[in-house]
């Protein structure tokens, strides 16, 4: 059984990212390795890129670029794509965030998922469900539903798990952003390309999961 | 948090034209909850405008009929007031309800040609975002085009167009609408720029360093501009001096500015 397992910070940052820019459709990255004989995947943060004028690619290849030569330094690989869109209504992953997710998906060596977030759930403020991973198989982006707790019961062989690393804490954690408007600080690669003094790499110090 | 205070924090965001909802909601909560709109004086329309909107944005739709209903004792035949409530429709997700008050807007306007503040363009542009709401961006496209064939001149409109096309992946039609606000706005480094993002993005890429070179010559050592000049086509003379340009000034800003990020640049730009 492949485990996706996901840190406060990569579980949260996406969260935060949809937070302050309500009404833009937001994308980011997620950065993780493979580690192990059992080949389990921790994704250990998340980068917040963009949340104005996504279908565009220039600066999209910019942050693209820059971010894989910050993973290596940490030691971790793009380990996929995370996206909110802007209107209220669905679940449906539009083609440009998929193109990009491919693009992911061919340059590594394990399965990487587009975590996508349920506004609905943001609107019902049920933090444990708000992220919906989708995997790539026979040729399609396929939600999956065996996420972060909840387990399917209808499949008799559970094949593949996502988990919130230390669920309770990492939730306690998230909320505690959530509650003090922290996302306002937020800073991602739009924001960084208005003021370089910002750092798009430092979303994930806003949870301290302790 | 006093009134006057409330009041400058509020005017300082329509100075900046940044929504930032959650604090004008805060502002707008003061100002009513003193009772004190008479003070207001000539900003009373702007501010409870501004504290409606962001009062619909977080939710607080009673808070926003409160401003809403002080606005109708004090203009009761506005179309301004009109707007907003059908805002608030929209906000509560009652798409149908907004759509019947703007409508009624247009259809006033054209028996009304007194009214130059109750102009109908604003009642316009909302059918446009009930549509976009709504998922239907083709006829949101056909509802802005019109916009756009009685106010030309509309910049707002034009650049509304060239998202919508974009949405649904036209370039061609987006690179147009921002083609014409570069004709309209000549010294407007920001349609430049987006006009070069289209263009490298429908793999243009001369085209789109040309107008990155029209964007940095505008406004100098813009970042976007630079990162643009990156970018790499098939002459490679072109490019080693477009590299050697952009290294220079990347590096020059972000190390005046401090910035956490300048290792990566480094790496980036060897």
């Amino acid at each position: 059984m492949v485990q996706y397992t996901l840190s406060a910070a990569a579980y949260g940052v996406p969260i935060l990212h949809a937070l302050k820019y309500p009404a833009s459709e937001v994308l980011g990255l997620i950065l993780g390795k493979q580690e192990g004989d059992d080949k389990n995947v921790t994704i250990e943060t998340s980068i917040p890129l963009l949340h104005q004028w996504t279908v565009l690619t220039p600066m999209l290849e910019v942050a693209l670029e820059q971010a894989d030569l910050y993973a290596t330094k940490r030691n971790l690989k793009i380990s996929g794509l995370y996206y909110a869109g802007a209107s209220s209504s669905g679940l449906t992953i539009p083609s440009h965030v998929t193109k990009i997710a491919e693009k992911i998906r061919n340059n590594s060596t394990f399965d990487t998922p587009i975590l996508a977030i349920d506004n609905n759930k943001v609107k019902d403020d049920q933090l444990d469900t708000m992220l919906v991973p989708f995997l790539y198989k026979d040729n399609q982006w396929r939600a999956q539903r065996t996420t972060f707790g909840a387990v399917d019961a209808t499949a008799s062989v559970q094949s593949i798990s996502f988990t919130l690393q230390d669920k309770q804490q990492s939730l306690n954690a998230i909320e505690a952003v959530l509650d003090k408007q922290g996302y306002d600080k937020l800073v991602d690669f739009d924001d960084h390309l208005e003021d370089v003094s910002l750092d798009w790499f430092s979303a994930e110090t806003l949870i301290s999961a302790k | 948090m006093d009134v006057s205070s409330a009041v400058d924090a509020l005017r300082a965001l329509r100075i900046d034209g940044v929504r930032e909802s959650e604090h004008a909601y805060r502002y707008g909560k003061v100002i009513l909850d003193a009772q004190k709109d008479k003070s207001l004086g000539e900003e009373v329309w702007a501010v409870y405008e501004q504290i409606t909107v962001a009062a619909l944005d977080v939710g607080e739709f009673s808070f926003a009929q409160k401003c809403i209903d002080r606005l109708k004792a004090r203009f009761p035949k506005s179309a301004r007031v009109k707007r907003l409530v059908g805002m608030k429709y929209e906000a509560e997700g009652n798409l149908d309800k907004a759509a019947k008050e703007y409508d009624e807007i247009l259809e006033e306007d054209e028996t009304n040609m007194a009214s130059r503040f109750d102009c109908p363009l604003p009642a316009a542009k909302r059918k446009v975002a009930l549509l976009k709401e709504r998922g239907n961006i083709k006829d949101a496209i056909a509802s802005c085009t019109q916009i756009i064939d009685n106010y030309y001149n509309d910049a707002e409109s034009w650049l509304e167009l060239a998202e919508l096309h974009l949405c649904i992946y036209q370039y061609e039609q987006a690179a147009f609408c921002l083609e014409e606000l570069i004709l309209l706005h000549g010294a407007n480094h920001i349609f430049y720029l987006k006009y070069a993002d289209v263009m490298y993005t429908m793999g243009e890429i001369e085209l789109a360093l040309k107008n990155y070179l029209k964007v940095i010559e505008l406004c100098k050592d813009h970042v976007r501009g630079m990162y643009g000049c990156t970018r790499k086509m098939s002459n490679d003379e072109i490019n080693d001096a477009l590299n050697e340009l952009a290294t220079e000034r990347l590096l020059a800003v972000y190390s005046s500015q401090k910035s956490s990020n300048l290792d990566v640049l480094r790496q980036f730009l060897e």
